[in-house]
């Protein structure tokens, strides 16, 4: 199944921007991005390969097609595509919950994650506003992780205290300041195949200042209930994890691993020869919070050594 | 030069003010000469040929009905499915008898099955409600068939209910229905976004030009048995809308057909994407397809809140009683621009309007666009108007506003938002009346079909009787008076779609479009308004009786 990544967010908040670099940067990664307005949609000429009524075929391999009135036909036509990732592009009147619930239940797709946008410069005033206060504020509750752009608008003291503001109301959700709708790629979706968890995610020069990722292996399978208590007191600092995982109770099977925010997704993996014997995670966390002992600490805590009575 | 034929009557009721009432009509082609009696009309009668015709003096001749509020593709698709309702329908092919409890409702469901010889032909049923039919199960449907795909529609449209040849007539795996958080596998339910999943299969069928064609020919005969000469398609491209205009040019534009169409847009889309100046021309462009029946004008269509039926209307203060809020259909940034786009441009814009938040954001708007560019005569329309204060009319008059009610949420939503939405203050002023008519407010009436009857004189009823499903009466003061709610349904209803010079009212000069009826609206109980039969209609001149 096709992960399927929702951007969601109000009017303005930067859905557009983080989408037009998504299709053009070089992630090597066949994209189908869903928008509603094809107009906003700014696509370098040069990159377009085909432009067909409500699709725009890109020569990287992406594709951009316009939801129109309905996004079961939409995700029809590009899942016929194959292609690695969905992304769709929620309304800016929508409740991204509601976008996310196609993820969970549309045949062929699968939800990744729900990704909300936030202008800095006014959400503040949004959620306070008589008209879309409300949908703002859901807006904010249905994210996995917040996305808040725009901070450059504003000075230390003003990015404090839509920083805290965020914080106090959403006190499980992380959130990254994103600049321009430039994000590292590993993060904001959920990488297929087996490439992204050996090697570090691609870290463009300027997301290596904000971001940082752990690779975290281990021979000997993992607990399973102590992994998932572990998992559950993460910090806001992890943004996402991924990779594949043993348990001591049924160590022949492999476990793929997705956890974005506090959203997480565990599937049986198919038989292939270069799984883990053990676990082979990769978090990906912003650098200035995410405290890289205590994340090994807590992984350790998580290994099944066996049983004291063996030693 | 054609002759002149004399219709007399009982009485015509003109809706003219200043002639209210005639005994004769002078018609000549398509146009109305005069209207008084046999001596009044002489001057013309004397200088042209002309002949006498009676077989209307037992009868009443009104202005030819018009709903400017209704779906012809909506229609068409729901006329295609088998009618089991808690509610009589009077439908032009059957007259569908209320069913009232589970065990009717699943004989009913059975006979109608066993009665198509086909044993895969998909049946759709239309208008069971958990209220009066209990709840139904995938299992339950399997009893009556387990070869024949069934999908049982909920009345509300926001559900329906499948068995398991219905699954697979969908191509879907019960695995498919497990993992979805919006349809219920066990019982067969699918909601909301679940829905989408259904329509898959389900649209594709329904919308083949066959059967669609099939349904449109049911709506024209629905449409002439209301009695109507005028209909407003109130937002044409629900579908598809070069599929829905071909069908009506091949359904509609007949010479068959007694009825005109009165076309309107969306200004963006059903999405309420943003749109720029390019959409007016093109909005403007479709004028040169108007044919003798199907016409364009300068009116686009635009959406506030979400709909009441579905509960996602915008309440205003204090809410609701469960707290949940809803949605809007447009972005309010977005509504401004797009508004501000075909308000600069001449247009008359008709505005879905829910609950009072959505009335509101339009108002706020309205008045805005006002300040800017000020103008008369702009008829920025109110549609449907479920929830509203006081002090929102006298607003929408201060700004010019009409209003175009869906009074039928008096009668089927009135009781339901009373108890569990927004309690009996509120839910008893539903779709206003008096109010409207004290404040000046030229209102119209309409019936949203397929969300009420197709039928004039059923929309009348309840903006006159107010009466709610179980019997009880809500807010006698919203009352609208007899001849108010006829002038909604003739000349008021004219006048918002911008066509009162042609037609609406009985006079020397306009379309010879009348209703004919058997009993006199004026003089019968008001109480029985909805039950007067139809003789049938005259449309610009010609003889349509039902069933002939």
């Amino acid at each position: 199944m096709i992960p399927l990544t929702v951007i969601g967010g109000y009017l303005g908040a930067g859905k557009t921007t983080l989408i037009n670099n998504l299709l053009s940067a070089g992630h090597g990664r066949r994209l189908a991005v869903l928008v509603n307005d094809f107009g906003a949609v700014n696509i370098d000429r040069d990159l377009i390969a085909r432009h067909d009524g409500d699709t725009i075929a890109l020569s990287n391999g992406c594709v951009c097609c316009s939801i129109q009135d309905s996004l079961g036909e939409a995700l029809d036509k590009v899942i016929a595509l194959k292609p690695d990732n969905i992304i769709v592009e929620a309304s800016g009147v929508a409740d991204p919950a509601k976008v996310a619930y196609y993820g969970q239940g549309w045949p062929g797709v699968r939800l990744d994650a729900v990704a909300v946008l936030v202008d800095a410069a006014n959400i503040r005033e949004r959620a306070g506003d008589k008209y879309v206060g409300k949908l703002v504020e859901r807006q904010l509750d249905a994210g996995d992780f917040l996305l808040v752009s725009k901070t450059d608008l504003l000075d230390r003291q003003q990015q404090d205290a839509v920083h805290d503001w965020l914080a106090a109301r959403a006190t499980t959700t992380p959130m990254v300041d994103i600049r321009h709708g430039l994000l590292p790629v590993d993060l904001l979706l959920e990488t297929k195949g087996r490439r992204a968890e050996t090697e570090p995610p691609d870290a463009a020069p300027d997301h290596e200042r904000e971001f940082t990722s752990v690779l975290w292996q281990d021979q000997r399978p993992l607990d399973r209930a102590v992994l998932m208590a572990e998992m559950a007191n993460w910090p806001d600092a992890i943004l996402r994890a991924k990779g594949f995982v043993r348990f001591s109770d049924d160590v022949d099977q492999a476990y793929g691993l997705q956890r974005v925010g506090a959203r997480l997704h565990m599937e049986a993996a198919p038989q292939l020869d270069d799984l883990p014997a053990g676990a082979r995670i990769v978090i990906i966390g912003t650098r200035a919070q995410l405290d890289t002992e205590a994340l090994d600490e807590s992984l350790r805590r998580c290994l099944a050594i066996g049983g004291a009575e063996n030693l | 030069m054609q002759e002149i034929t004399v219709y007399t009557a009982r009485a015509i009721h003109t809706m003219n003010p200043s002639f209210p009432v005639a005994r004769a009509v002078a018609v000549r082609g398509e146009r109305i000469i005069e209207v008084g009696d046999a001596e009044s009309l002489r001057p013309w009668l004397d200088a042209h040929p002309h002949r006498f015709d009676d077989r209307f003096q037992n009868h009443i001749l009104m202005p030819g009905f018009i709903d400017p509020h209704l779906h012809p593709s909506m229609a068409a698709l729901l006329l295609q499915m088998e009618f089991i309702t808690a509610m009589d329908w009077r439908l032009p092919w059957q007259h569908v008898s209320a069913v009232r409890g589970q065990n009717a409702f699943l004989d009913r469901l059975s006979e109608i099955e066993s009665a198509i010889p086909d044993p895969i032909e998909p049946l759709f049923t239309w208008g069971h409600h958990p209220i009066w039919h209990g709840d139904i199960e995938r299992e339950t449907i399997n009893s009556v068939s387990s070869t024949r795909p069934i999908i049982v529609w909920h009345r509300g449209f926001h559900s329906l209910h499948v068995n398991d040849a219905a699954l697979g007539w969908m191509g879907l795996e019960r695995a498919d229905l497990e993992r979805h958080p919006q349809i219920d596998a066990a019982t067969g339910k699918f909601f909301e976004t679940g829905l989408a999943l259904a329509f898959r299969a389900i649209n594709p069928y329904l919308l083949a030009p066959e059967r669609f064609a099939d349904g449109m020919a049911r709506l024209r005969a629905c449409v002439h048995h209301g009695g109507h000469t005028t209909i407003g398609d109130m937002a044409i491209g629900i579908f598809d809308f070069e599929m829905e205009w071909a069908q009506q040019l091949e359904s509609l534009e007949r010479d068959d057909t007694p009825f005109r169409v009165a076309v309107t847009p969306f200004a963006s889309s059903m999405a309420g994407g943003d749109v720029g100046p390019e959409r007016v021309d093109e909005i403007r462009s479709y004028q040169a397809r108007n044919t003798h029946r199907l016409k364009f004008g300068n009116h686009v269509k635009m959406f506030a809140d979400g709909g009441l039926f579905s509960g996602l209307s915008q309440f205003g203060e204090p809410g609701r009683i469960d707290g949940r809020d809803g949605e809007w259909m447009m972005a309010p940034e977005t509504f401004e621009k797009v508004a501000r786009l075909f308000w600069h441009a001449g247009f008359q814009i008709h505005v879905h309007c829910s609950a009072e938040l959505g009335l509101e954001m339009a108002l706020d708007t309205l008045e805005k666009l006002q300040w800017e560019r000020p103008r008369f005569n702009h008829r920025f329309t109110i549609e449907h108007l479920g929830l509203s204060t006081p002090e929102q009319v006298r607003r929408m008059a201060d700004l010019g506003a009409l209003a175009s009610v869906n009074p039928n949420y008096i009668f089927e939503l009135g009781h339901a938002y009373w108890q569990n939405l927004v309690g009996f203050e509120r839910a008893s002023q539903m779709s206003r009346g008096a109010s409207l008519i004290r404040n000046n407010i030229p209102t119209t009436l309409h019936s949203d079909f397929t969300m009420a009857p197709a039928q004039p004189l059923n929309s009348a009823w309840i903006a006159a009787n107010r009466l709610s499903e179980n019997g009880g009466v809500l807010c006698p003061e919203e009352r609208l008076s007899r001849d108010d709610a006829l002038r909604a349904i003739t000349v008021e209803a004219a006048y918002i779609l911008g066509m009162e010079d042609e037609i609406g009212s009985i006079r020397a000069g306009k379309k010879a479009d009348f209703t004919v009826l058997e009993q006199d609206p004026f003089e019968i109980p008001v109480a029985e308004l909805k039950d007067i039969p139809i003789w049938g209609t005259v449309f610009e001149g010609r003889l349509f009786p039902l069933g002939g």
